[in-house]
């Protein structure tokens, strides 16, 4: 059973099973709260409560005294409530920082363009209503509806965030999928589609720190975003992008992402072929992704690595870039699920 | 009232007197610059709510010590009650250090939103010191084996082995006070305390000394709010741009300082005080140190200019070996220790080959050649076969074996024409920046060339209350206890070793 909780003076509101604790369900809500250890250790979540019971059971609340629960104050990292709860915050917060960091929304867009860019892959262009932008985060999906029945599908956006009059995506035509059946039957230019988000937490990290991306099939697309955004920002960072494809017809997108290489200064693509067909043009690298980014790699002590791509080759690929010292704490990914298992 | 009106109230009673100088009212000055910085409030908690959190804590430790000292629960395992002789020597000095850090922090350089939180901090760590002494005090009381739990204060101050974090502490307390923050909330505290607190107290549980997991836990209870004084006094200095280059150089030594002290006693420690072993030390400190704190920690850094440190990598690699050599020292060294000594079983050596491939061909001879060491009528001491004892380090104390005996890195370096011995780049690079910190200090050669081993032992106190028998012994229970006698028909007597190399550190060399 869930309960509502009421963020005060601000009047956010926001679900709370009794199982959750408060911090938790703010969290997975997109309620930024402050918090410090997350283990009742610290009191950094100490809040007044205004309305209604919480209880501590199974945590160990120790950053809060029986005299300071009896005032009413509540430790949000352990606390869950008993019925519906108003949390009065502590008068520095401001409503913008319990924002997530983009307004999650669902709203209409207009097929632009569809383009095959491989045998079983399509680039999508999204146009917006005239004035009306969407703000997102490189590196994040969107949710869009598919025609014909109550399903869902996610997809990352492929263009950079400075592009807000439009949403790209690339897609993986699945046999049979919902999404994908339409696409290939039944979508023209100039179909309404409803989208909703943005949602998701992969996203660059702000520092210095050089880069690893890694990348398979229609995982392009939040690593393209990415790039774009990058750019967009002149950074310097040391970026290397590794993409794993089948075969020669597998492989997309060169010119746009050379494009985007002569606006980084130390950029460096390097595209894989693990099958090469006997009729492909190709001196590039061939091999798994794996064993391409082992050959191009010495110390990756103090990068961080970005993978979006399938589960099997994000996890292979971790492993190689844990085996070269990258920290796990600085490996951020994004496993992409199929049709069939989403 | 509300709390957040009520501690601004109390904030606002901050006055600057008109009858001293700020210099007066601050006693010692900083290096850094705080003096714009407007601080985030780590904690908004009154004295009254800290004392009652407090009191709730040890109303329920204590609790479990009056209650499993009545129990008679199964008896601990002996290697790890005997082991925490050496390894609860370590520990209360740094807590004492800790809270008069506390002290002088709040006393001078403190802007008024970080004062509350250091203030609650010095009596955290007093209260931890007490706890701390506490279960030395119930160790004596209960285990089986006394002789060397009642010397454990002592001991911090005299032994050679505990010496390593002895100094450490001293460096850190005797900082600029902004840096002993630096040294002691963001390394201590941040870095080591959840791998060494939960870690021990998990291995604690694990060998059946519920009175030390009780304790290490209730301190790390309050852990959580030091990290968060760390991370605002850290964040507080990240808004003046002079003090970049002053954090890096002190995120370098210090770094580096703790690896040498905390990361060698927690190696130490994971790896050959249990006997019920589930990670490796090593696996436990890539994750808990590396990764969370120099892979994440270290991340929200990076965006103001702050580079990781000097020696990351050879910090990592260090700990293919750190606890073998460690182990090698204070095994090798028994007579001047105070605990009984438990060797390790040709099984476990299988599971450290497995966990460190190559163990086996570096440090299997030794322990072979420590078995043939223990029966006092053999008239063969250990430490006598090896050679005697290595050089140490002038900054970190530890013998110069590191990271393994035949790859050491000892080097001497001559400072003002005289010659010092260093353990690695790492001590070498804090040597040459600051080596008038470091030269007062006497090394055990010092204090100990000439002498008989039996002297020193007797001089050091490790003895029993015979008058004759020594603290420490070779295994758990051997045939016929070592006396000062068996000792000396040893005769060994204490020569200082010819001094390494010298150095070729360059520390002008990229990093």
């Amino acid at each position: 059973m869930s309960h509502t909780v009421t963020l005060q003076p601000f009047g956010v509101e926001f679900e709370c099973g009794e199982e959750e604790t408060i911090l938790a369900a703010a969290l997975r809500s997109g309620i930024s709260l402050r918090y410090g250890c997350k283990h009742g250790g610290c009191g950094s979540c100490k809040v007044q409560l205004r309305e209604g019971e919480v209880d501590y059971e199974g945590e160990h609340a120790t950053a809060i005294s029986e005299s300071e629960q009896d005032a009413g104050l509540a430790l949000l990292c352990c606390a869950h409530p008993s019925e519906d709860v108003v949390v009065e915050l502590p008068d520095d917060y401001t409503e913008a920082e319990l924002q997530p960091r983009f307004p999650v929304r669902e709203f209409s867009v207009e097929l632009a363009q569809k383009n095959l860019v491989t045998h079983d892959t399509m680039h999508l262009v999204l146009s917006l209503r005239a004035g009306d932008r969407v703000e997102f985060g490189a590196g994040q999906f969107i949710e869009i509806a598919a025609p014909g029945s109550d399903e869902w599908r996610a997809y990352s956006m492929a263009n950079a965030p400075a592009t807000n009059d439009r949403i790209e995506l690339m897609t993986k035509l699945l046999p049979g999928g919902v999404f994908s059946e339409y696409l290939k039957q039944r979508a023209a230019p100039g179909d309404q589609l409803s989208v909703r988000g943005p949602f998701g937490q992969f996203q660059i990290a702000d520092t210095a720190a050089p880069i690893v991306m890694v990348a398979g099939g229609s995982g392009m697309a939040p690593i393209v975003s990415m790039l774009a955004d990058l750019a967009e920002q002149q950074s310097g960072r040391d970026i290397v992008f590794y993409y794993g494809a089948r075969s020669r017809r597998d492989l997309f997108w060169l010119d746009e992402i050379a494009a985007l290489g002569r606006r980084l200064p130390l950029f460096r693509f390097i595209p894989a072929l693990s099958e090469p067909q006997p009729d492909d043009v190709w001196d590039g690298e061939t091999g798994l992704i794996t064993d391409v980014i082992r050959r191009h790699s010495d110390s990756l002590r103090g990068a961080e690595g970005y993978l979006c791509g399938p589960p099997g080759m994000i996890d292979a690929a971790v492993a190689v870039l844990k085996e070269k010292g990258m920290f796990n704490s600085r490996i951020r990914f994004d496993k992409f699920l199929s049709t069939a298992s989403y | 009232m509300k709390i957040t009106e009520a501690y601004d109230r109390v904030k606002d009673l901050e006055w600057e007197p008109t009858y001293i100088t700020k210099e007066e009212k601050s006693v010692e000055t900083t290096r850094f610059h705080l003096e714009n910085a407007t601080p985030h409030d780590p904690f908004k908690t009154f004295v009254r709510e800290y004392c009652e959190q407090e009191l709730e804590k040890d109303d329920r430790h204590y609790a479990v010590l009056e209650a499993s000292s009545r129990l008679n629960t199964k008896e601990p395992d002996p290697r790890w009650m005997e082991a925490m002789k050496f390894g609860l020597s370590n520990l209360v000095g740094v807590e004492y250090a800790a809270a008069r850090a506390m002290g002088r922090m709040a006393r001078t350089v403190a802007p008024v939103e970080l004062r509350q939180g250091y203030m609650m901090q010095m009596l955290d760590e007093m209260r931890h010191s007490n706890l701390e002494m506490n279960v030395i005090r119930h160790h004596m009381k209960h285990w089986k084996d006394p002789a060397g739990y009642d010397i454990v204060a002592k001991a911090g101050v005299n032994s050679v082995g505990s010496s390593i974090f002895r100094s450490m502490v001293e460096d850190t307390m005797t900082s600029d006070p902004v840096e002993t923050s630096i040294g002691l909330q963001t390394f201590i505290e941040t870095a080591y305390t959840n791998v060494f607190f939960i870690g021990l107290s998990s291995a604690a549980s694990r060998h059946g000394d519920d009175m030390l997991a009780s304790t290490l836990l209730t301190i790390q209870s309050d852990e959580a709010r030091h990290m968060a004084n760390g991370w605002a006094t850290l964040s507080a200095l990240l808004q003046d741009d002079r003090n970049i280059p002053l954090i890096q150089d002190a995120m370098d030594k210090w770094s580096w300082r703790m690896h040498v002290s905390f990361g060698t006693g927690n190696l130490l420690f994971a790896d050959y005080f249990v006997r019920d072993r589930q990670e490796s030390a090593k696996e436990m400190m890539m994750r808990w140190v590396f990764d969370d704190f120099y892979g994440g920690f270290y991340q929200k850094l990076e965006k103001f200019g702050i580079k990781p440190p000097k020696f990351l990598d050879q910090m990592i690699s260090d700990q293919d070996w750190t606890s073998h050599s460690t182990a090698l020292y204070l095994f090798g060294a028994w007579p001047v220790f105070f605990h009984r000594f438990d060797p390790i079983s040709g099984e476990e050596m299988e599971w450290f080959e497995k966990k460190y491939p190559g163990f086996y061909n570096y440090f299997g001879q030794f322990w072979e050649a420590y078995g043939a060491c223990t029966d006092a009528d053999e008239k063969k001491i250990i430490l006598k076969e090896l050679g005697g004892l290595p050089n140490f380090c002038q900054v970190c104390h530890r013998p110069t074996i590191f990271p393994r005996p035949d790859i050491n890195t000892g080097r001497s370096y001559v400072h003002k024409g005289k010659n010092y011995i260093l353990c690695s780049d790492g001590c070498e690079h804090i040597f040459r920046k600051e080596a008038d910190r470091y030269i007062v200090s006497k090394s055990f050669y010092d204090l100990y060339e000439g002498m008989e081993l039996s002297q020193i032992t007797q001089q050091l106190g490790y003895v029993r209350d015979d008058g004759k028998t020594l603290m420490a012994q070779p295994l758990l229970e051997p045939k016929r206890m070592w006396t000062l006698d068996d000792v000396k028909r040893c005769e060994y007597v204490v020569k200082r070793p010819p001094p390494p190399p010298l150095s070729t550190y360059n520390p002008d060399a990229a990093r």
